[in-house]
């Protein structure tokens, strides 16, 4: 079978909802604050079950289990449960080390992208 | 194989826009061209598939021969780049995919012209565009094509080794470009990663934690860039690529497959390869190696060239096709003429998409020209 199944596009075609409350969604994590972790299948009226290694909200707990498709995670179901070391993960400013603008200035920016002429 | 005229839809421009091909008719011209398509068989399918699998392997290797003997002058790769090609070589970051060029016509073997390996485009096209015009026209039919659900897969592959965040962004005011990176933002929100754009001439530098940072000064763990390697290594912030700071897609390694100078080391690690074409870093050299190619013809590229530029077509001592550009700077390949595909006067070439690793796809650029450049227009296919 050489073609894909189904092509879905979320974000960028005209079904691109551009709602931030759709599942896989961080937009509850506003609750949470920057610096509380959030364990796996806390739930958020609303937004769903925290998927920790994710670090976002999806419509089923972490793991959960259909009989004809396998373990939930991460908006996918597998064969096994996806066993991720991260049971707990921050709800924003997770890459950060620290809040937005908290770097106190000295950031340089244009370091890239003078030499645009195409790509391949 | 057939190129078959067709009625392209009624509301062709309008269905290709819903699913995010806006750059269909850039400056007038047609780009997206559903007129036509081309009908191969399953055989064939699976000698493009074939190809692109053993060429991304010699491709490897031939990497292994650079790293091993120390020849990346050929390739003209900056010495300061080197030292973090070895790194990410050896992490075996991770690569999203790239696009094989092959020129084919259904007879020989598909003949390897290039390896865009680093920021290939024509993505939304091949993996969405063609796959919705499947769905509308001919939808018993199948197509070379699970683009789509390789993306989505390769990024979930990648997804537990981030801190859960993907960066992706290209340059400012390049809407093919846009598209592309909005595409790709999709497949990897698909996957469960949160993701962010950020165009590149916003990424910024924070001296005082020695990361590169978002417009919020967030750190940016991992990015992915449609922006070249080659020029990134030219510009200011090169000297922050010194240590790892950020895991880029596709990685710092991929500097070795998209250059034209990993022709000639393929032709020399695997000569007369079915799938390889005789090249050489010297004129000269062809012309001794080579003497059919060199009296029948044979194709001067640049090393670092893009989207046709700076192409030469010389045949029987004399050019008989050229391209301009500003690519003229780092040193040239020479590669014998491919066998020319001709179908009504469009001569097609034929981007097979390696995803994770594996041909997955198929993308289909023609031209009445002889050399495919940046408005020769995409043409679906089934099989």
């Amino acid at each position: 079978m050489k073609r894909s199944m189904t092509v879905t596009l979320v974000l960028s075609g005209v079904l691109a909802s551009g709602c931030d409350d759709q599942p896989g969604s961080n937009a509850a994590s506003w609750a949470y604050g920057d610096d509380q972790t959030i364990t796996n299948n806390t739930y958020a009226p609303g937004y769903g079950y925290w998927h920790a290694p994710y670090r976002r909200w999806f419509p089923y707990p972490y793991n959960y289990f259909d009989a004809g498709r396998g373990y939930y995670h991460g908006g996918f179901y597998s064969a096994e449960p996806f066993a991720s070391p991260i049971t707990a993960s921050r709800a924003a400013g997770l890459s950060a080390g620290g809040r937005p603008g908290a770097s106190g200035g000295g950031i340089s920016r244009g370091g890239f992208g003078r030499g645009f002429s195409g790509r391949s | 194989m057939n190129r078959v005229r067709t009625s392209p839809r009624r509301d062709w421009q309008a269905r290709v826009e819903e699913v995010g091909l806006l750059h269909h008719s850039p400056e007038g011209e047609k780009y997206w061209d559903e007129s036509a398509y081309y009908e191969l068989t399953a055989r064939e399918v699976d000698t493009l598939e074939k190809a692109a699998n053993d060429l991304h392997e010699m491709c490897l290797a031939a990497a292994q021969h650079v790293l091993d003997n120390h020849v990346f002058a050929c390739l003209g790769i900056p010495v300061e780049a080197v030292p973090g090609i070895l790194r990410s070589w050896e992490r075996d970051d991770f690569s999203l995919y790239g696009r094989f060029d092959l020129a084919y016509d259904g007879s020989g073997p598909p003949k390897l012209l290039e390896y865009n390996a680093d920021t290939p485009t024509a993505l939304v096209e091949a993996a969405v565009a063609q796959w919705y015009w499947l769905e509308d026209t001919n939808r018993h039919a199948d197509q070379f094509n699970s683009i789509h659900e390789r993306l989505v897969a390769a990024w979930k592959r990648l997804a537990p080794a981030t801190d859960g965040k993907m960066y992706l962004g290209g340059v400012k005011d390049q809407l093919e470009d846009e598209r592309t990176v909005l595409y790709l933002e999709d497949t990897c929100s698909q996957a469960g990663l949160m993701t962010g754009r950020l165009f590149i001439e916003d990424l910024g530098f924070d001296p005082a934690r020695g990361k590169f940072v978002d417009l919020q000064a967030a750190v940016v763990g991992d990015y992915f860039k449609l922006y070249p390697w080659e020029w990134m290594w030219r510009e200011e912030f090169s000297r922050h690529l010194q240590s790892d700071r950020c895991r880029f897609v596709e990685p710092m390694w991929k500097m070795l497959l998209s250059n034209k100078g990993l022709l000639p080391v393929l032709w020399q690690m695997f000569p007369d390869h079915p799938n390889l074409l005789p090249a050489y870093f010297a004129e000269e050299a062809l012309r001794q190696n080579q003497p059919a190619a060199a009296e029948n013809g044979y194709v001067k590229k640049p090393r670092l060239s893009r989207e046709g530029a700076n192409v030469t077509i010389m045949e029987h001592g004399a050019v008989v096709e050229e391209t301009s550009g500003d690519y003229d700077g780092e040193g040239y390949i020479w590669q014998a003429m491919a066998p020319r595909a001709d179908f009504d006067g469009n001569h097609p070439v034929f981007g097979v998409w390696v995803v994770n690793h594996e041909a997955c796809g198929l993308g289909i650029r023609e031209d009445t020209a002889r050399i495919t450049g940046n408005t020769s227009r995409f043409v679906p296919h089934l099989f």
